[in-house]
This record gives C-alpha cells, sequence and structure tokens, in this order.
C-alpha cells in the first residue's frame, strides 16, 4: 500500500452511522485476516498475540495448526506493556500498526484508502448511549447478511444487549486527568498518569492511573468472564482497538489540558526505547517512542475528531508536590499499615489502619508548611476472578446507602491484569497488582469531620459484580503513605 | 510556602543531592558493608590460605566467620532490589532497621546453607579420594551441572521470585519478624538459583577473583531486561567451559 502523507483522522464511532462505511470496512478487513494463518504477521490471531498469548489458552485454537517459532514468538509476541512509563507508547505503536494493516487490507478488498480507527469515548456525558456498546459490535449480520466479525459472544452479557457496560465510576476520568506528573516512580505514590519509570515490563505491577481507570475498569466491565478481560484475549475482540483509541486520545487529552506540566517524559531511556512490530506488508520494524511523541507529525499523521477537556472549567485538583527546600524532588513517606493480608470475596471487608506520626520526609515538609498529599496503597493484590471488581471507601459509615457511601469513595481497585500479574511465572514471580489511590481530598474532609480517630481509619472493600461470580482475592497489605 | 530558613550551607544544593540521594538509596550502607567485605576477602587472598582450606575449621567460630564474611561480600549486591523495598514499605523511623533485619534473615540463610555444603564436601572428602578424578573432570561435572541448572523451570521460577516483595507489618515485634522472614525467603530462592555456581567456584578455586566472577555473573542475570532468558543464554558458556575442562583433562591424562 503506497503511503498516504494525508492526516487520518480517527472518528467517535458514536457519531458515526451503525453501518457507516468506517465500521462495515472494520468488519470486512477484521473477517478477512481472521482468515489468515496465525503464522502470517498480518493475521487477527498474529496481531492479538502481539499482546499476550497462553499456549493452551487460546480459545480459538485449531488442533495441529503450526505456531510460529519459539525465537519468533520471544521477540514479538507477549509484548503489550503495562504498569509502565512505556504502557501508552507501546500502544500507539501497536495500534498504529494495526490500523496500517486493516487499512492495506481494505483497499485489497476494494475499499477506500486511508482508513482511520474509529474510537469510543464512554465517558461522554453528551451523550447518553455513550456506555452502551456501539450497534455494529452487537449487531448479527453485517447489511450485506454476512456474518458480524465484530460481534463477539465472549464479552459481559449487558454488553450484546445493549445495555450500558459498567458504570460512572468506570469511566471517571477526573482522578487521571488531574495528575500532574506522567511518570511517578517512587514507592507509595502510584505511577503517575503514565505510569513508573521501569525496563521492558510485560507483567501489570504499580499502574498509572489510566491504565486504572478507566483502560482497566472498561476492560473489566466489557469482558465480563470473557475474551476483554484477559490479556491473552483481549485484543480478539474488535471493541478492543476502539477501546486503546479511546486510552490512546485521552493521553493527548491530558497533554493540552495544561500543556505547561503535563509534558511527557523527556529521559533517553523512555525516548530511546524501542519494540519489535511487523508493518502493513508483514516486514518487521522497530519504531523508537520518540517518533509516537507528536501523533500529527510523520510517520503517525493522525488526529481525533474531538480532543476537547471534559474536566473543562474543573482546575487540576491536586499539583505535584514542590519539594522542600533540601529535597530534590519529594519523598514519599509510609505513616500506616494493615499487619496481615485480606481476604476479598464478593461481598464487603473491612480492615482499620492506624496513622502513626510522620518522622521523616512528611514531618519536615509539614514543618515548612508544605501542602500534602496522600496515597492509599494496595499492595500484592493477587488471586482470580472477581471480574466486577472493587470499590474501596474510607470511613464509610456501618449501614450506609450508595448516596452516603458515595462521599468516602477512595476509588476503585480494578482487577484486569490480576490474573497475569499473580502467575508465579511471570517476570516479577506473581507479586501480584500494586494500585495507589490519591485520597488527599478524602482525608482532609475526613479529618475535618467531628468523631475523626487517626488510630481508626477503616477501609471497606465493597465488590461491584454479581454475587455469583467467583472471587479469591488477596490484599497483601493497606498503606497509607505522605508526600 | 515558606522562604527556606537561612542556614545557606545545610541547603546548599551539593547538601540538598546527597540528602535526597540517602533519603533515595536506603540500602547505601548495605553496599558500603559490602565492600568492606571485599576489601577483607581480598586482603585474605594476599595474606591468609585459600577459603575452601578453612573447611577443618568450618566448626569454629572463624571458619564461620570467614564464611560470613564471603556471603556478605558476594549475595548483599545481589539483594539490593528486595533491601529497597524493605526501607519504602516500612515506617520511616524504623527503615534502617527493618534493612537489617532482613540481612539478618538473607545473611543468616546464606552463611548456614554454604557452611552445610562445606561440610558435606569435607565429608565426600574420603570418598573422593577413594574415587580417583583428575580436577579438569571435577570441574566439568560440576559446569556441566551448572549449565544444565541455567535450563530448569525450578531456576527460572526462582529467578522469577527473587525481587517479590512480601507484605510487611508497620511496626511490633510482627514487623521484625516479617522483615527476617522476607530475608529467609529471598535467601531460600537465591540460594536456589546459584547453588551450582558457590560449588563451581569453589572447585575452580576459593580465589577472591573467581568469587568475584561468580557475582558479577549472579548480577547480570537479575539485573538485566530478561532474567530468565539471560539465564538460559549463560548456559553456553557454562557447558563450553565444561567441554574446554574436559578436554584439558583428557589432555593431562594422556600426557602424563
Amino acid at each position: 500500500m503506497p503511503d498516504d502523507d494525508s492526516l487520518k483522522i480517527r472518528k467517535d464511532v458514536w457519531r458515526l452511522a451503525t453501518w457507516d462505511p468506517v465500521l462495515d470496512w472494520y468488519a470486512r478487513a477484521v473477517a478477512d485476516m481472521q482468515t489468515r494463518p496465525i503464522t502470517d504477521p498480518t493475521s487477527w490471531r498474529y496481531q492479538a498475540a502481539v499482546h499476550d498469548y497462553v499456549v493452551g489458552r487460546d480459545p480459538i485454537a485449531r488442533a495441529g495448526e503450526k505456531l510460529p517459532s519459539t525465537a519468533e514468538q520471544q521477540k514479538f509476541w507477549r509484548q503489550c506493556q503495562h504498569g509502565s512509563w512505556f504502557f501508552l507508547p507501546w500502544h500507539r505503536w501497536y495500534l498504529w500498526y494495526f490500523e496500517r494493516i486493516v487499512a492495506a487490507t481494505i483497499v485489497k478488498l476494494g475499499g477506500p484508502t486511508a482508513w482511520a480507527l474509529p474510537y469510543w469515548n464512554y465517558s461522554d456525558e453528551r451523550n447518553p448511549d455513550a456506555l452502551k456498546l456501539p450497534p455494529a459490535f452487537r449487531a448479527t449480520t453485517m447489511p450485506d447478511g454476512r456474518p458480524n466479525s465484530l460481534l463477539v459472544a465472549e464479552r459481559a452479557p449487558a454488553c450484546n444487549l445493549g445495555q450500558a457496560v459498567g458504570d460512572a465510576l468506570d469511566i471517571d476520568l477526573r482522578r487521571c486527568l488531574t495528575e500532574d506528573m506522567f511518570s511517578v516512580t517512587v514507592f507509595g505514590r502510584g505511577g503517575g498518569f503514565g505510569g513508573p519509570s521501569t525496563g521492558f515490563h510485560h507483567s501489570p505491577g504499580t499502574t498509572g492511573s489510566l491504565e486504572a481507570t478507566p483502560h482497566g475498569s472498561m476492560h473489566s466491565a466489557v469482558g465480563g468472564d470473557g475474551w476483554m478481560s484477559a490479556f491473552n484475549t483481549a485484543a480478539l475482540d474488535p471493541i478492543f482497538w476502539l477501546h486503546h483509541a479511546n486510552i490512546d486520545r485521552l493521553w493527548e487529552v491530558w497533554r493540552r489540558r495544561d500543556p505547561a506540566r503535563h509534558t511527557n517524559p523527556t529521559e533517553r531511556d523512555w525516548l530511546t526505547m524501542t519494540f519489535d512490530f511487523h508493518d502493513a506488508a508483514g516486514a518487521v520494524v522497530t519504531p523508537s517512542i520518540e517518533q509516537v511523541v507528536d501523533m500529527t507529525a510523520a510517520p503517525l499523521r493522525y488526529t481525533y475528531e474531538d480532543m476537547s477537556d471534559p474536566l473543562a472549567g474543573v482546575p487540576p485538583r491536586l499539583r505535584a508536590p514542590r519539594p522542600l527546600p533540601m529535597e530534590v524532588s519529594p519523598m514519599p513517606e509510609m505513616v500506616a499499615a494493615t499487619s496481615r493480608p485480606l481476604t476479598l470475596g464478593t461481598g464487603t471487608t473491612t480492615s482499620a489502619l492506624s496513622i502513626q506520626a510522620p518522622t521523616g520526609p512528611a514531618r519536615l515538609r509539614s514543618a515548612a508548611g508544605a501542602a500534602r498529599t496522600i496515597y492509599l496503597n494496595l499492595e500484592n493484590v493477587t488471586g482470580a476472578g472477581a471480574v466486577g471488581g472493587y470499590a474501596v471507601y474510607l470511613n464509610a459509615p456501618p449501614g450506609a446507602s450508595a448516596s452516603q457511601r458515595a462521599d468516602h469513595l477512595a476509588g476503585l481497585l480494578p482487577t484486569f491484569g490480576l490474573a497475569e500479574a499473580s502467575r508465579p511465572d511471570n517476570e516479577h514471580g506473581g507479586s501480584g497488582l500494586q494500585i495507589a489511590l490519591n485520597v488527599t481530598d478524602l482525608v482532609s474532609r475526613l479529618e475535618a469531620q467531628p468523631g475523626w480517630d487517626s488510630n481508626r481509619l477503616t477501609v471497606e472493600f465493597v465488590y461491584r459484580g454479581a454475587p455469583t461470580d467467583a472471587a479469591t482475592i488477596q490484599v497483601g497489605r493497606v498503606s497509607l503513605y505522605y508526600a | 510556602m515558606p522562604d527556606p530558613p537561612t542556614t545557606p550551607f545545610l541547603f546548599s544544593p551539593a547538601i540538598r543531592s546527597v540528602r535526597s540521594f540517602i533519603w533515595r538509596h536506603p540500602e547505601w550502607w548495605s553496599v558500603g558493608l559490602s565492600v568492606v567485605a571485599w576489601l577483607v576477602l581480598t586482603w585474605h587472598a594476599f595474606t591468609a590460605p585459600a577459603m575452601h582450606d578453612h573447611g577443618m575449621g568450618l566448626i569454629s567460630w572463624a571458619g564461620v566467620g570467614d564464611v560470613t564474611v564471603m556471603v556478605v561480600a558476594m549475595m548483599v549486591p545481589l539483594a539490593l532490589v528486595p533491601l529497597r523495598l524493605t526501607a519504602f514499605r516500612s515506617l520511616w523511623a524504623r527503615r534502617h532497621a527493618a534493612m537489617a533485619q532482613y540481612l539478618l534473615g538473607y545473611v543468616g540463610v546464606w552463611t548456614l546453607s554454604v557452611n552445610a555444603a562445606l561440610i558435606a564436601q569435607m565429608a565426600m572428602r574420603s570418598w573422593l579420594r577413594a574415587v580417583p578424578m583428575p580436577q579438569g573432570f571435577r570441574l566439568a561435572v560440576v559446569c556441566a551441572v551448572a549449565a544444565a541448572w541455567q535450563l530448569t523451570p525450578i531456576k527460572q521460577r526462582a529467578l522469577r521470585a527473587c525481587h517479590q516483595p512480601l507484605p510487611l507489618a508497620p511496626a511490633g515485634w510482627r514487623a521484625r519478624g516479617d522483615c527476617v522472614r522476607y530475608g529467609i525467603v529471598n535467601a531460600a530462592v537465591c540460594v536456589t538459583t546459584m547453588w551450582p555456581l558457590m560449588v563451581m567456584s569453589w572447585v575452580l578455586s576459593a580465589h577472591v577473583a573467581t568469587m568475584g566472577a561468580v557475582t558479577l555473573v549472579c548480577a547480570i542475570e537479575r539485573y538485566t531486561r530478561f532474567p530468565t532468558r539471560t539465564a538460559r543464554k549463560l548456559a553456553l558458556p557454562l557447558a563450553a567451559l565444561a567441554g574446554a575442562s574436559t578436554v584439558m583433562a583428557v589432555i593431562g591424562l594422556l600426557t602424563s
């Protein structure tokens, strides 16, 4: 396919007609890619395996089929970056090469050139249907009567019934878009907007706030017990690519929200990192992150239909803490932690923290009158199931109604990537997920309320899925950090 | 935010950088401990008999002390990640104590393991004398075992578990116990990954240079981008060493 230098516009799927040519050709291209053998780098299954692949757990494996060689699998498969500052740029490249493969397929099938991948903006408050799966992805047939390749049965039941997928908590953008720093690597403060500084990082660990919500929560909300809920099958669902296009768009929305502060990393370790992909012709390419920071520039040359700030008028809630005079940059300090692991099921589990007076950097910061940020860390979260994830509350009154409890919400514990993070054979020996929730506002409000007792801060985990779901989750430790 | 106090020296950029470095690298003193241990080993190498000759003194405190120094030198650099995790996951006031408690468990298990291995080696000496085997063949056998071990699933799993954090209680005896337990668990995993290389170093020579080489190889395994793949690749030079030792041993036999 000849290189087309025009700026492609990725459109909001909900602003397209059900079978707009963009979606009609997408479905045809997906069907064509699904006929290619798994050894073909431009095949549907090969592209999905680039994200992750588990031998013996491929739902559409065929008996006796030949897989790519071990060396090829090591180089190109199981490459998705999670729990890392490479999460966003790797997925940007992944989507871009996928888009080019689809576009080339469309041209081969007699379709238009310059096809662009649409995105699914499930957080669009102007669209009452935003949380529903777009109709083209749940229709049983295409306009020409052929089976619809965009329909996948392995989803949460609500998806294909045209009901809302997830709820407002799953698509909440306030936490991620108000992060001031792209990458945070010190323990106790989470990963920032985009994730902590790491090396090559396929297994999840400490996530950036965008990766947690809405990325992880929507994976689980759409997938249920199905494909989108697991690393190794997520990209088999055609909606995966529109979901990630939205995540990619939110990266740009964040940057534009405050261009002076919301900047990408400038470290050479980030910019010069390379990954291996295949282009539309199946040739090997090894692009670097440096080439991906400006999506409108060559070679990417695309943009999004709508990159307006959904929080327009809402200032950044918290600025990154400024370092003290004796600090080069702020250092978090642990002030409380649980003594025993917690076991979570499909009900409600409560624990308590006793906050110690800080004695290190946090004390000095307090003495200097510096603003304090507080993080609730959920460490070493391991297990399986619990696709609904958990809502975490601080000091919620016993027996409180949903609306009373809402004021005590600390954040979500999404379980996308939980199984992968818990596997003992993963890169980190199964150490699980690490989630950090910014609870500065919440704790400050609780401290101002009568009856506040720093020796007993209750932490409540409430399961958000069905009571009949399978869930065996352990939280190694809950801790509180001042930064 | 108020202006900083007017004591320019304490808040000078140099002091800020040093303090920030110390805050962010609480493991600094364990690195210093390891450096001192290497200096002691080096001094021993030039002034005292080779380490393995202390086998007869293993049941003495001096022998245990020598082994402890060796463990601190060789193994502490491989535990920097869990040491940092221990510090950052502890209350600020006890983070150095937490690291010390971790090292108690870590160095303790390693010291016991090495001593047990050396005692076993002593016990096997009479058997080995009854089965004459040139040094070259002995080295070839341990290198071949080390090479094979690099490829085993047990080694791969243990390597992945090397940097795995464990939850730590915040205070009290439970906190102390958790830190010691963390060190013990980590050391057990480390011993699992490294034991053939340690045996190989003793058979080769107990010289400080050999110890340094083993530490370097193990550090490369742990701190590269793909530790398990690096471990598999290291099987090749070990197998080559086994082959070369065999050839040298055969030549030695033929020419003697």
